[in-house]
């Protein structure tokens, strides 16, 4: 914590080697993050470039972030999503962030497809099934790990909103799972 | 927070979506990673830095962001290029004609002179001043008096020459005892009568 606080306040005297380790240390997390969000490893990396250069932009103002630079930098990620999603409808499927069996690789056992096969199935469930807050907020608690009070300050909702889209996306997700893989799940 | 065992289940399976593959790949990363090293060599610099980073803010879609560093420096050094010129040529301009310009300085500082008039308690008469005055008697009265025994006008200008100054020395009004110029009194009286005019006062010639 104490090492996040001092790298924050050496990249705000806009201390290369501190922008750097920034840099290495959030960049792949705000890449799998985006690219869950608009399905493109281009368009996702382009916004990673665009979040750090709205960091530096800020830094070099003497503002941006002043805590949490992670919730920062995932808020910057999520607006600027929505902002290319307004001029440009690219939904392509969320299979691109969970990776295919690539040839070379030994043949996976039978839990390892069954578990696979829940996995495409709560994939599908949370392209089709959820609305977009629902997904979102699944993404950032569960996949990103942000508690209540980060993910509610980078959707920019109460943090008793953000359970309550969280307990129905599970719910669906739930419902979902249970029509998908039968009733005895 | 806990959940049904249902749900635990899905929040398990999204943990191992989270752990999936997604990675940056290092085609895409390490160029990104140059290009935000250079940003960052830019601030320490402190050239171009708003139009490197409004740059890359705005990148192409599906292309990747380039720093118009360049085209900033030339069109700042056209900027100030084109400023020192306006200054130099209004300076030459102000200096051929400098003395027009001071002219037109100081008419605009001359302020028009006003004078400042004070009406008087309305004492004034309202019509034109005559050389007569409109009660002359009271000045001559004691005048009449002085001139009782004498008919000297120069007397009689001198014993009132201070009370009429503002007169315009208008003569007085004739005394009724004056003869009015007629020098009464003077005249040479005839030489008495001779005896014989005494004894023929009837003599007719």
């Amino acid at each position: 914590m104490n090492d996040g606080v001092a790298l924050l306040k050496a990249a705000q005297k806009l201390d290369e080697e501190a922008l750097t380790t920034i840099f290495d240390q959030f960049a792949p997390a705000i890449y799998k993050y985006t690219l869950r969000l608009c399905h493109d490893s281009i368009v996702a990396d382009n916004i990673v470039g665009d979040v750090f250069a709205q960091l530096l932009e800020q830094f070099a103002a003497g503002k941006g972030p002043l805590t949490n630079l992670r919730s920062y930098l995932y808020q910057t990620a999520y607006h600027l999503v929505v902002d290319r999603s307004r001029d440009n409808q690219h939904n392509a499927p969320l299979e691109v962030a969970v990776g295919t069996y690539e040839k070379g690789q030994p043949a996976p056992t039978q839990s390892q497809i069954e578990e696979r096969v829940m996995m495409e199935a709560l994939i599908t469930a949370m392209n089709n099934e959820l609305t977009e807050d629902q997904r979102h907020v699944i993404i950032l608690r569960f996949l990103e790990d942000f508690s209540l009070k980060e993910t509610a300050e980078i959707v920019g909702k109460e943090v008793n909103n953000i359970k309550v889209i969280q307990n129905r996306g599970i719910a669906k997700l739930r419902k979902a799972l249970g029509m998908e893989l039968g009733d005895s799940w | 927070m806990e959940y049904e065992p249902k749900e635990q289940v899905v929040i398990d399976l999204l943990g191992k979506i989270k752990n999936s593959h997604g990675e940056y790949p290092n085609s895409l990363m390490i160029p990104r990673r140059e290009k935000y090293l250079k940003q960052v060599a830019g601030i320490g610099l402190g050239i171009g830095l708003g139009a490197g980073i409004k740059a890359t803010t705005k990148t192409p879609r599906g292309g990747s962001s380039i720093l118009h560093l360049p085209a900033f420096t030339a069109s700042s050094l056209f900027e100030t290029i084109l400023v020192i010129a306006i200054i130099v040529e209004a300076g030459i301009v102000a200096y051929n004609f400098r003395d027009n310009i001071f002219e037109f300085l100081v008419s605009l500082s001359s302020t028009p002179r006003v004078e400042e008039v004070t009406l008087t308690s309305s004492v004034e008469s309202p019509q034109p001043e005559t050389g007569i005055s409109d009660s002359p008697t009271p000045v001559e009265t004691p005048t009449a008096s002085s001139t009782v025994t004498s008919t000297d006008t120069s007397t009689t200008g001198s014993s009132t020459d201070g009370e009429t100054k503002d007169n315009n020395n208008v003569t007085a009004t004739p005394d009724p005892n004056d003869d009015e110029g007629k020098h009464l009194g003077q005249t040479p009286k005839p030489p008495p009568a001779t005896k014989e005019d005494k004894n023929e006062p009837n003599k007719k010639p």
